[in-house]
């Protein structure tokens, strides 16, 4: 929580005052998980890589706000940069909804090439009409399913179950193609509407799954990739733009460089939240016991209804070798 | 038309409550309804907040109209008649600046969504309408607050009549108070 | 420097009798405009944003249901059936009120909102029996804030999100003391309706009388059931309970006991947006200003500082106890948490307490806040219902703060009482 001043004091102190650019960061995450770790490690080579130039006032744990609230403030210019999850950034620039399709990648490798390539560097760019310099797509993770029911290994096992989503179309129709009842749900209430039994489940990354302690309410959590949740790092493009093209170019090639070592931070990290969650007596069936296949099958039918609003992305992802 | 200008000070920030109250009750429990029919809405929630943001801001300038909001009126009793008015006075032109202050930054921020074409998740709705609620709300509330100006210069020009219709919003107050 | 123009507007606006959202609001602006941290459009944004919650949506939805509940004789049938069992008792109708506002703590997770629902009629009824206005107001005023600490509570969730806490944990460590507050809270009801004479009504209470009061308020009494039973039998949210009890106290008012008339509603209507409108407009600022504490750092400051006074765990939560009272008194509980429990967490956790024991203590450290001066979002609901103003009622709920403050060091060295069912 709180601000913290990464700059070194040596640079700050050498540092002429006026030519410093201070850069406001807010983000969701607690100091311990990996949006937070990761954005604090690139904010160490960021200034070091600028010798101080640069300087990062980072806020977490929500304290300026909900990631809405956040990228909106990125957005207006009332704070600097942000690392958003990817489907709150399609509300802002709808064409990125492509890459939540549900069971869009083959698998990670295939998902990092399409992020890390052209494709994802044209949705980055697309950004910039909503003034959010988009820099490089990080990680939150596949997004599995959790419910209070009973454990899921093929699309049947899912058949009648309340499933809470966020408000978006394209997920509730995914969660009717897979034969559930889905309900939009605000995250606040999902706790007590687990408990309560007003939903017996919802998509989660293992990440979220786990701190969130939205698994005391959903015991069962299965390991199909329902659709894989990235992380946008954005900056506003004005102070982007007003900045000297040196500074330009370490903000970028660092945010692409450190997309891989968020990427690994996070699944560490993932391996151990599943650790402690078996032994607080969670079932995770991996994704090797479930009929991954008849998922792929089960939500052509959103595919077909939706794709064509996407022009050739889809098949442009699924032909990324 | 000096009805229809009467009418509107009148009623203006009734109708507005009353609307955006009926949709939010509706919609919510529609939402209610149609989940046990398992055809759950993906609009309702968000139509129903955004509302509520307009309600809040339109609100405030009703209870402006009724002297309703919420202070720390300790101090007044220090004071005589003329004293309260003149805090009153004094007190209203800071909540102008405050008004004045959205009214112009406000408009300003939903102007900028606007141009950016951001639309809400659910129901598309264009954020920058979502966000007119605070201007929209607090031009109305600036002319609430003058019209109280206006009241409050009329006490110290004639005494008599102040007093009097002082004591008819007062009781009329409790009574509302009372069976509420 | 930017803490004193932070506080120093906002303690001047408040003696000019500035409404406290807008003293809150204007405290924010200047602070912005002399320490350049923020660009100015900053609180405009926040004034839209930190209202567009959903769970927020249950205050106007409970303070509509109250409003409807008083107009339309069901609040009045449910107070019926609880005067016929303890009316006639010393303080009979102020324990009551207190019983009813456990009831509703335990549907609601929400202060304001059980204020708003219980207050509309057992004030004016308190009044009508010879009760103190200020004691009245100041009873519902302490007893809605149990709200948030019987379960379900949106602040507990709060607390857990942002500590890595089981909810379900707090939300059990909530109940005993939840009790044990209303508990305490009837006593000194007694304790001074006994001093003051208020023997309560004339009527003697006899199992007829009370069998009479239930049937008539057997449609009433439905509500709490329908509501309570969706809750925890899976068919609708907190939020969509409040939206329940509008529609269904609609119709028992208009069709089964008939006490309001369709010419009536708009005029309810527009009323409790009124009061939704002032109450909102506090928590939206008070957010707003909690937002610039954080970007100011100032709570960090107030970390370090305890750590460097004593070691002693004792010293320690005690210390910190006094900072969240002191914190409540000008904070949303929910932007309080927020802001506190990162900071706060490590350092009670490094002298040896148990993360959900201290989630509690700052839930129940907050609650008081919800009555506690210049900032009290009950008291200001209380007062808009029933007109004593801010500081008589301040002065009626102090013996509240007292006896809640004591549940609150009964819980903090016993930690046994919140963690039994743990
Ligand atoms: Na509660
Ligand atoms: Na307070």
């Amino acid at each position: 929580g709180g601000g913290e001043k990464n700059a070194s004091t040596e640079q700050g102190e050498s540092e002429n005052d006026s030519d410093v650019i201070k850069i406001k960061v807010g983000h969701i995450s607690p100091d311990d998980q990996a949006y937070a770790i990761g954005f604090k490690e690139y904010a160490e080579a960021v200034e070091e890589a600028t010798d101080g130039k640069v300087q990062f006032e980072i806020f977490g744990n929500g304290a300026l706000g909900g990631e809405r609230e956040l990228l909106e403030g990125v957005q207006l210019g009332t704070l600097d940069m942000s690392l958003i999850t990817t489907g709150v950034v399609t509300n802002f620039v709808p064409e990125v909804a492509v890459i939540e399709f549900p069971f869009l990648f083959r698998d990670l490798d295939h998902t990092y090439k399409t992020l890390d390539g052209e494709i994802g560097q044209e949705l980055l760019d697309k950004m910039s009409e909503s003034n959010l310099k988009g820099i490089a797509f990080w990680e939150n993770g596949e997004r599995y399913v959790a419910n209070s029911q009973r454990p899921v290994k093929a699309v049947e096992d899912l058949k009648g179950l309340k499933m809470r989503t966020i408000e978006s179309e394209l997920l509730l129709d995914m969660y009717s193609a897979l034969g559930t009842n889905a309900t939009p749900m605000a995250f606040p209430e999902v706790y007590n509407g687990l408990q309560q039994g007003v939903i017996d489940g919802s998509d989660f990354s293992t990440g979220v799954y786990y701190t969130t302690k939205v698994y005391e309410q959903s015991k069962h959590f299965s390991e199909v990739p329902l659709y894989y949740a990235s992380a946008t790092l954005v900056i506003n493009q004005e102070l982007f733009d007003s900045m000297p093209e040196d500074v330009q170019k370490v903000i970028v090639d660092l945010g692409k460089e450190y997309a891989a070592k968020q990427r690994q931070i996070n699944q560490d990290l993932m391996e151990e939240y599943k650790q402690n969650l078996v032994a607080d007596g969670v079932e995770i069936i991996p994704a090797e016991e479930i009929d991954i296949d008849g998922f792929r099958q089960a939500v052509e039918s959103v595919y077909e209804k939706h794709a064509d609003s996407y022009g050739d992305y889809i098949e442009r992802i699924q032909n990324v070798e | 038309m000096m009805k229809i200008i009467c009418w509107l000070d009148e009623h203006i920030e009734k109708v507005f409550l009353v609307f955006f109250s009926v949709i939010m009750v509706a919609v919510i429990f529609l939402q209610v309804v149609m989940r046990q029919l398992d055809h759950s809405l993906s609009w309702s929630e968000e139509l129903a907040r955004y509302c509520f943001i307009w309600l809040i801001y339109i609100g405030i300038s009703f209870g402006v109209k009724e002297q309703k909001h919420v202070k720390i009126d300790a101090l007044l009793v220090f004071l005589n008649k003329k004293g309260q008015a003149l805090l009153h006075f004094i007190a209203n032109l800071f909540f102008m600046a405050f008004a004045l202050y959205v009214l112009i930054f406000g408009y300003e921020l939903a102007n900028q969504l606007l141009q950016f074409g951001q639309k809400s998740p659910a129901n598309q709705i264009p954020m920058g309408f979502v966000y007119m609620a605070t201007p929209f709300g607090m031009g109305l509330t600036l002319i609430r607050l003058v019209q109280n100006q206006i009241k409050l210069i009329r006490t110290f020009m004639d005494k008599s009549e102040v007093t009097h219709s002082n004591r008819e919003t007062i009781s009329e107050n409790k009574e509302r108070r009372i069976t509420s | 420097m930017t803490t004193a123009i932070l506080f120093g507007s906002f303690a001047a606006l408040l003696v000019l009798t500035v409404p406290i959202g807008i003293a809150l609001a204007l405290a924010t602006l200047i602070t912005i405009a002399f320490s350049g941290t923020m660009p100015l459009q900053f609180l405009a944004k926040e004034l839209v944003t930190s209202v567009d919650s959903f769970p927020l949506l249950a205050v106007p939805f409970f303070i509509l249901a109250g409003e409807i509940m008083g107009k339309g004789g069901i609040s009045k049938r449910l107070f019926g059936v609880a005067s016929a069992m303890v009316g006639n008792k010393t303080g009979g109708l102020a324990i009551a009120t207190i019983i009813t506002c456990m009831f509703f703590a335990a549907i609601s997770g929400s202060g304001p909102a059980t204020v708003a629902a219980i207050g509309g009629v057992m004030i004016p009824f308190m009044v009508q029996e010879g009760y103190d206005r200020g004691f009245a107001t100041a009873t519902v005023a302490a007893a809605g804030s149990i709200g948030i600490i019987i379960p379900p509570s949106i602040p507990m969730v709060m607390f857990g999100v942002t500590a890595s806490a089981s909810v379900g944990d707090l939300f059990l460590s909530g109940i005993i003391p939840g009790v044990l507050i209303g508990l305490a809270m009837m006593f000194w009801a007694w304790y001074y309706s006994k001093k003051m004479g208020y023997k309560g009504l004339a009527e003697k209470t006899s199992l007829k009388k009370i069998v009479q009061a239930i049937w008539d308020a057997k449609w009433a009494l439905l509500i709490p059931i329908i509501i309570l039973g969706g809750i925890y039998g899976g068919i609708f949210t907190p939020t969509e309970a409040a939206v329940v009890a509008v529609v269904y106290g609609l119709f028992a008012a208009m069709v089964l006991y008939r006490e309001l008339s369709f010419k009536d509603l708009p005029k309810v209507i527009y009323q409790s947006a009124l009061t939704t409108a002032t109450v909102l407009i506090i928590v939206g600022a008070a957010n707003a200003f909690g937002r610039l504490l954080t970007i100011e750092q100032i709570p960090n400051k107030i970390a370090n500082w305890l750590m460097t006074i004593s070691s002693n765990p004792t010293v320690i939560i005690l210390l910190i106890m006094v900072l969240l009272l002191f914190v409540g008194m000008v904070m949303d509980p929910i932007a309080a948490i927020i802001i506190l429990t990162p900071i706060l967490l490590p350092v009670v956790t490094q002298v040896g307490y148990d993360p959900i024991h201290f989630g509690v203590l700052m839930i129940i450290n907050l609650a008081i806040g919800y009555f506690t001066p210049p900032v009290g979002v009950n008291l200001f609901v209380g007062s808009s219902i029933s007109g004593v103003p801010m500081g008589q009622l301040s002065k009626a709920a102090l013996p509240y703060i007292g006896t809640m403050i004591i549940i609150l060091l009964l819980v903090t060295f016993l930690p046994q009482i919140a963690l039994l069912f743990v």
